[in-house]
């Protein structure tokens, strides 16, 4: 297994992830719609915005995991805050980085992965929307452009321009 | 994905946020239309008196709103061309209300549930042929 690599701005980007006093807060509808949509119209089983910690990776929303929190070090997402683009893993069992993850061999036993990192307008990346099923899946070009949107309405919300900016 | 020349202007009616956003951003992405979203047909209303849009996609509600912004604006009610396009949305669909959306003239009826590509073929097929007269 390969431990999710710790970026080089890793101190900027927990700063700037602290200073949302996000983390440990209590779930918010905001969050929970965006995460139950995206389980819905992907029919994945676990969706999750995924909140990289310096030691862990902590869930402010989530569909399908139990857990509200799992070691950095295992987590999926940890490699994907490294990119800007979409972090994809088509068969975890098949890929040498993640086979004998424990998330892999145990539950919730991730076969797909796809993770779209959200990065703050400053440029900080505190963590990722993600998708996870317990099959491989195929997501295509479309597929692909209604996640990174759906991304783009939790980084809103986090910075406050959410629902409120735009709609009449 | 790289914003494309909009075809018309489309007026998109749904109560639901992330599902309103997703379809209006995406269909702006692709250049499918410009699309103005609308949280009720209340305020739907106010727009069509504004503005001058080539579609409408408009969620039946419960309450009976929505049918009654369509049958204004094809009465000619509701200060915008009457023979605006019109699709809908809807969760569920009986005889009745099959009628009385054929009788609207709608065009298209996508059922609950429905998916972000679904709402974007509806709105690739409302496509004007040609972009918005000025108005």
């Amino acid at each position: 297994m390969l431990p999710a690599p710790i970026p080089a701005n890793d101190a900027e980007r927990l700063r700037v992830l602290r200073e949302l006093l996000i983390l440990d807060t209590p779930p918010e509808e905001r969050f929970d719609r965006i995460v139950s949509f995206a389980a819905e119209e992907f029919d994945m089983p676990i969706v999750l915005i995924s909140l990289i910690d310096a030691q862990r990776q902590w869930f402010k929303a989530r569909v399908g995991l139990d857990a509200c929190e799992t070691s950095r070090e295992v987590s999926f997402c940890g490699h994907a805050i490294l990119q800007p683009e979409l972090f994809e893993v088509l068969d975890a069992a098949l890929d040498p980085r993640f086979a004998d993850n424990p998330l892999v061999t145990g539950a919730p036993f991730i076969r797909f992965y796809i993770g779209a990192p959200l990065a703050l307008p400053g440029g900080a990346t505190i963590g990722t929307l993600c998708l996870i099923d317990t099959k491989p899946r195929h997501f295509d070009m479309l597929d692909r452009a209604i996640f990174g949107t759906l991304r783009d309405l939790v980084v809103a919300e986090v910075i406050g321009q959410g629902e409120k900016a735009g709609a009449e | 994905m790289n914003a494309a020349t909009p075809h018309g202007r489309l007026l998109l009616v749904e109560p639901q946020f992330v599902l309103r956003r997703t379809v209006s951003t995406m269909a702006r992405e692709m250049g499918l239309a410009d699309v103005q979203e609308a949280t009720s047909p209340a305020i739907a209303e106010r727009l069509l008196f504004e503005r001058r849009y080539d579609a409408l996609l408009i969620a039946i509600d419960d309450e009976g709103e929505a049918l009654e912004l369509l049958r204004r604006l094809r009465a000619g009610e509701a200060s915008h061309p009457a023979d605006v396009l019109v699709a809908a949305t809807a969760s569920a669909c009986d005889v009745e209300l099959a009628l009385k959306l054929k009788q609207l003239d709608v065009c298209r009826l996508l059922l609950k549930p429905f998916k972000v590509k679904g709402m974007l073929e509806v709105i690739s097929a409302l496509g004007a042929p040609e972009p918005l007269s000025e108005h």
